[in-house]
């Protein structure tokens, strides 16, 4: 009896949890909302993008564990694309080629560095690309519509997640910034105040020598 | 004859005498880098989440300055629970222009790594996001540079308590913040809380300031400016 109870629970309860996904969601039938649209599109880019750092870590990473996150990065995003585009290819969203502009530039810009330079940059840059990710991830389950859209972001979110923590595990091992050297020209220590007023004194000091000079020669003249 | 005659050679004297005096005085004024410290420093902001058993966070290398006491600060309204996007900008009140922002890491000797040009600045991508519900997010970039010149972080020397400082993520989301404190520091001793991610959720502005020494090209102090979210409304 109670045994059945909880089977009854365990088969019913995905099914009340999908329904109320569905019931939220616009009729099933309708066609994905903009936010739907823009998210699986934006979706889509991420995941361009981390497979192709991924691909710049195996060919350039110094650092053995940033070359393992990269080879982990290719194979979840490659396997969260795949889904992602076959349910574009039902929904008949389409999707764009290659990442995004700024995230091509972001890309050549870790690429630019090499040695211990490129893990560094490498790191960083899939910091903030991960956590846009989650962000734009969270914005889908708050004002997405499409069920199946939804069931992407919901399957994404717990991948991207991880993928962060690993990132801020492996940041942290490179330790905390223990100072900012933030200033080489001198500028501010000088505001140009002081090269001002080293100006007006010279100004000074000539018409003061000018003044000098004439007093003494007209005294010259008078004592002549 | 040919000389122009100088009529009156006193008042030359005298206009001379008051340009040098006036001039040798602007040259001792104090530079821009010796803007005052106004608002509780880092080491005093009050770590929620952490109770008094707690273990302090790890003895600081450098002995830091004196912590004043528990500071009173206006409880910080509870932003949304919503994750923020990487931050790519700051607008500080000084100029109407977003300042762009990339992600830094950490360089072999422990020092925050910053972008070339003073016109870019860093944000530390290993500690807190701008936006985040807890923790401390540094932006830090430098004040100038023997190549480039002086960039947009001189504006923090002219900050005042409450002036608006907001942070854009990548989704265009605005995150409002408003000045709570500038303290100076010796460079070496820069407090280690400052990349808490856990506490407040706060935003701490760093650069440079100070005397300049010639010899090594750097400064002695390091300004950091915090600013908490603005309410929101």
């Amino acid at each position: 009896m109670r045994r059945s109870s909880r089977l009854v629970r365990l088969v019913f309860l995905p099914v009340v949890a999908l329904g109320a996904v569905v019931l939220n969601a616009a009729p099933a039938s309708a066609a994905p909302s903009d936010q739907d649209v823009t998210w699986m599109q934006a979706a889509h880019q991420s995941n361009l993008t981390e497979i192709a750092a991924g691909q710049a870590a195996q060919q350039m990473a110094t650092d053995e564990r940033v070359r393992q996150l990269g080879q982990m990065f290719i194979q979840m995003h490659t396997e969260l694309d795949g889904q992602l585009t076959a349910a574009a290819q039902q929904l008949g969203v389409e999707l764009p080629a290659e990442p995004s502009a700024t995230q091509q530039q972001q890309l050549a810009a870790v690429s630019r560095n090499s040695g211990p330079a490129f893990d560094r940059a490498w790191i960083s840059q899939q910091l903030g690309s991960h956590q846009s990710t989650l962000a734009a991830g969270q914005r889908q389950l708050q004002n997405g519509s499409d069920p199946t859209a939804l069931q992407l972001a919901q399957a994404s979110a717990p991948v991207v997640q991880q993928h962060l923590d690993e990132l801020r595990a492996l940041a942290g091992q490179y330790g905390l910034p223990t100072s900012v050297d933030a200033g080489t020209g001198g500028q501010a220590a000088d505001d140009g105040t002081q090269a001002l007023g080293w100006g007006i004194a010279g100004v000074g000091g000539a018409a003061l020598l000018a003044g000098t000079v004439t007093l003494v020669r007209r005294r010259a003249v008078t004592a002549a | 004859m040919s000389r122009p005659r100088v009529r009156h050679p006193w008042v030359l004297v005298v206009a001379g005498a008051v340009l040098v005096g006036s001039g040798l005085v602007l040259t001792g004024t104090g530079s821009r880098a010796d803007a005052p410290d106004f608002g509780p420093s880092v080491a005093a902001a009050p770590a929620a989440g952490t109770g008094p058993d707690t273990p302090a966070p790890s003895a600081s290398p450098a002995p830091g300055p004196p912590v004043p006491p528990p500071a009173v600060l206006p409880t910080a309204p509870r932003p949304a629970p919503v994750v923020p996007a990487a931050p790519v900008s700051v607008t500080l009140p000084a100029d109407a222009d977003a300042v762009p922002l990339v992600p830094v890491g950490v360089l072999p000797g422990g020092g925050l790594e910053l972008p070339e040009r003073p016109t870019v600045l860093g944000w530390y991508a290993g500690g807190a996001v701008p936006g985040d519900a807890a923790g401390t997010a540094v932006v830090a970039g430098h004040i100038d540079s023997a190549v480039y010149g002086a960039g947009p972080l001189e504006g923090l020397f002219a900050l005042e308590p409450g002036d608006p400082v907001t942070v854009t993520d990548e989704a265009g989301q605005a995150h409002a913040y408003v000045v709570s404190a500038r303290t100076a520091y010796p460079k070496s001793a820069l407090p280690p809380e400052l990349f808490r991610t856990d506490g407040p959720p706060q935003l701490a502005l760093v650069t440079c300031g100070g005397d300049f020494d010639e010899r090594t090209g750097s400064y002695a102090d390091n300004v950091v400016v915090l600013a908490v979210p603005a309410p929101a409304g």
